[in-house]
């Protein structure tokens, strides 16, 4: 009994987590009307009595009635509730690759979507300087925005906020730029008005903290389509830096986003329940607990069990055929397999794989009307290193936004070695290459699969 | 200081954003302060509404809005009405609500006062209709409405019409449309409200 307590405590801390999230998120991001109607069935009772007279009367004689009127409401009321989003954009991660905003030997080197990093330098802020064609990248994270009336009455403008958003213009601080809640004003111009939408999108930002400054920039911005998006900024940032150093810096650059969600201004008067979705699923982590069926350290003795985590998985419809052909990518995939048993080894391996934003290509078959979902796919991920995996994940759509599922599947990493770092720290210096099988539970964080009727290709109001 | 001012403006801007960002300009009250609160939904542009006091309210041009009775959907309500040179009348819709009426053209009891005279209507079906009540450009009309149940009663000026008895369920709407072209402007003035049952 002691033993499944704190099973149990977790369980319920999770849901409990889930329904406050959940609930305390719809909030944030919609808007409600509430229509009341009063039905009256019965509102009047007539009744009408004849006594009948004593004695002979003859034909003429008039009767008695008697009418008794009695106000009598059956009446019930009737509330209709309609939920619209209330947003612009929902956000939670962005990034850009930055081009020549510093010496090019003194690099971030992130790639052109700022997120390429070393993996001696991934989840750290230890970053060596390098020659890179991308010298410096921009994060956002938590990013929302309000449509603004202010100066129009179509919500072009908009006013929005981050959680924070990183300007790191070289390989170091001292020029960094770094906003907690920057304030942001955007007006947006749609050269496409279909998803996905096509618009240059004007920006004027202020940070005050820990950096101050102004953020003037433009940006061409194509999305979102399940959350994903694609941009090109052009920019200067006027301020101080969080070492409070002089910065006026321009820039341009390259950035992509997930779980960043775009309406357009008419999509603000559309229910959620009649919103357009163009993927199958999106979410904000899935957890893979599995257990290996080949390919594990077979020398020890400990478990066989291994664990995937996948961070914002998004799983979008192709747009040919019956849409069930899907392409997806995380931000970064995770696959713990084992830990190298040897007794004898000073330095026991990990077979441990890292991908950053790797790519999906699987088939969606929705069953029960998408209740559940089975999933056959494969997947590459080609930087830091080379790791494939084919599967299939039977998805139930659970409790909302924690969906679960079953999956099964073979993965083949080709290892990679760090010498520093986080990964170093928390996963070992001797990362092995594995192929393994394997069979698990899948747990998704804050995530929604959706049905065939709410994919905005199976509507038929198109 | 200046670390604070910055952390006061840091802390404010989420404040700021959702505030700002979640208002709608498109509603305000009449009457607020009161114990009858009456919310406006304009549903034109925003320079067609106009709120000029604390019960009072112009529309310019062919625009509507709608009077939202947050506590009752069987209520009294009563409201002047005064038009421009341009204003060719005005119409109210009852027992709608803005939704039904918008996109499912399910347009209630329509009481139109213009200059031909006034017409009650319950879709197709005339309720009431007279010639000799017109609507005159610059003479405050007195309107007032009952909908008690399945009965509405109405009143223009000092004559009364009904009651009319309705299968149609009592909402929290009274819809006002101006009737005219975009040079048209229409007053009302002196709203006030009262739930039937308390």
């Amino acid at each position: 009994m002691r033993a499944t307590l704190p099973p149990l405590l977790v369980v319920c801390m999770v849901l409990v987590w889930q329904g406050c999230s959940t609930a305390a998120f719809r909030q944030l991001v919609t808007r409600t009307e509430k229509d009341t109607y009063t039905h009256t069935r019965h509102d009047t009772i007539r009744t009408i009595e004849f006594p009948n007279a004593p004695g002979e009367r003859g034909i003429v004689y008039p009767s008695d009635r008697t009418t008794k009127t009695e106000r009598a409401l059956e009446q019930y009321d009737s509330t209709v509730v309609r939920y619209y989003p209330n947003f612009i954009r929902f956000g939670v991660f962005e990034s850009a690759g930055l081009l020549a905003t510093g010496p090019s030997d003194r690099a971030v080197g992130g790639g052109i979507f700022g997120i390429y990093t070393d993996p001696n330098e991934s989840f750290g802020n230890n970053i060596a300087p390098k020659s890179a064609l991308f010298t410096g990248s921009m994060y956002r994270i938590g990013t929302i925005e309000f449509p603004l009336y202010w100066f129009d009455q179509e919500p072009t403008w908009s006013v929005g906020t981050s959680l924070t958003e990183v300007f790191q213009w070289e390989a170091s601080n001292e020029r960094a730029i770094v906003g907690a809640f920057p304030l942001y004003l955007r007006k947006r111009y749609f050269l496409r008005d279909e998803i996905p939408y096509v618009c240059v999108t004007g920006t004027a930002g202020f940070g005050f903290l820990p950096s101050q400054y102004l953020n003037m920039a433009a940006s061409l911005d194509v999305g979102s389509l399940g959350g994903a998006n694609v941009r090109v900024y052009a920019g200067m940032v006027i301020g101080r830096s969080i070492e409070q150093r002089s910065v006026v810096q321009p820039y341009l650059g390259f950035g992509a986003s997930l779980l960043d969600f775009h309406n357009h201004p008419r999509e603000l008067r559309r229910q959620w329940s009649e919103h357009e979705h163009s993927s199958w699923d999106v979410g904000l982590m899935r957890l893979t607990p599995f257990l290996l069926l080949s390919g594990g350290d077979t020398a020890g003795q400990g478990s066989s069990v291994g664990l995937q985590l996948q961070l914002m998985p998004t799983t979008v419809a192709f747009p040919v055929g019956d849409h069930r052909i899907t392409a997806g990518a995380d931000l970064f995939t995770f696959v713990f397999a084992y830990r190298q048993q040897q007794p004898q080894a000073r330095n026991p391996g990990v077979a441990f794989g890292y991908g950053v934003l790797p790519l999906r290509i699987g088939y969606w078959l929705p069953i029960a009307g998408g209740a559940l979902a089975l999933e056959p796919y494969a997947m590459y991920s080609y930087f830091p290193h080379s790791m494939w995996q084919v599967a299939a994940r039977l998805h139930v759509n659970a409790v909302e936004w924690l969906p679960l599922g079953i999956a099964i599947g073979y993965i083949s990493s080709a290892g990679f070695s760090v010498t520093r770092g986080t990964i170093e720290e928390v996963v070992g210096r001797n990362i092995l290459a594995f192929d393994v099988a394997y069979l698990g539970i899948t747990i998704g964080i804050a995530e929604e699969l959706f049905r065939p009727s709410q994919l905005r290709y199976y509507r038929s109001d198109r | 200081m200046t670390a604070a001012l910055l952390v006061l403006l840091t802390a404010l801007v989420p404040v700021f954003v959702q505030t700002v960002g979640t208002s709608d300009p498109w509603r305000f009250w009449l009457g607020e302060g009161t114990t009858e609160p009456l919310q406006v939904w304009n549903r034109g542009s925003l320079d067609a509404v106009e709120k000029r006091g604390v019960r009072d309210v112009r529309i310019v041009g062919p625009t509507r809005i709608g009077l939202i009775s947050p506590r009752h959907t069987e209520f009294r309500l009563v409201l002047y009405a005064t038009g421009s040179a341009a204003t060719d009348g005005i119409r109210l819709r009852m027992r709608t609500t803005e939704r039904d009426y918008a996109e499912l053209s399910r347009g209630g009891i329509a009481l139109t006062i213009d200059r031909s005279g006034v017409r009650i209507e319950e879709g197709t079906t005339v309720l009431a209709a007279t010639d000799t009540l017109r609507f005159r450009a610059g003479d405050p009309i007195r309107i007032a409405i009952e909908h008690d149940g399945q009965q509405t009663r109405i009143a223009v000026g000092c004559s009364l019409f009904g009651p009319f008895r309705t299968q149609l369920p009592a909402t929290e709407y009274t819809i006002v449309e101006p009737l005219g072209d975009e040079s048209s402007s229409l007053q009302i003035s002196d709203v006030a409200i009262e739930g039937v049952r308390d």
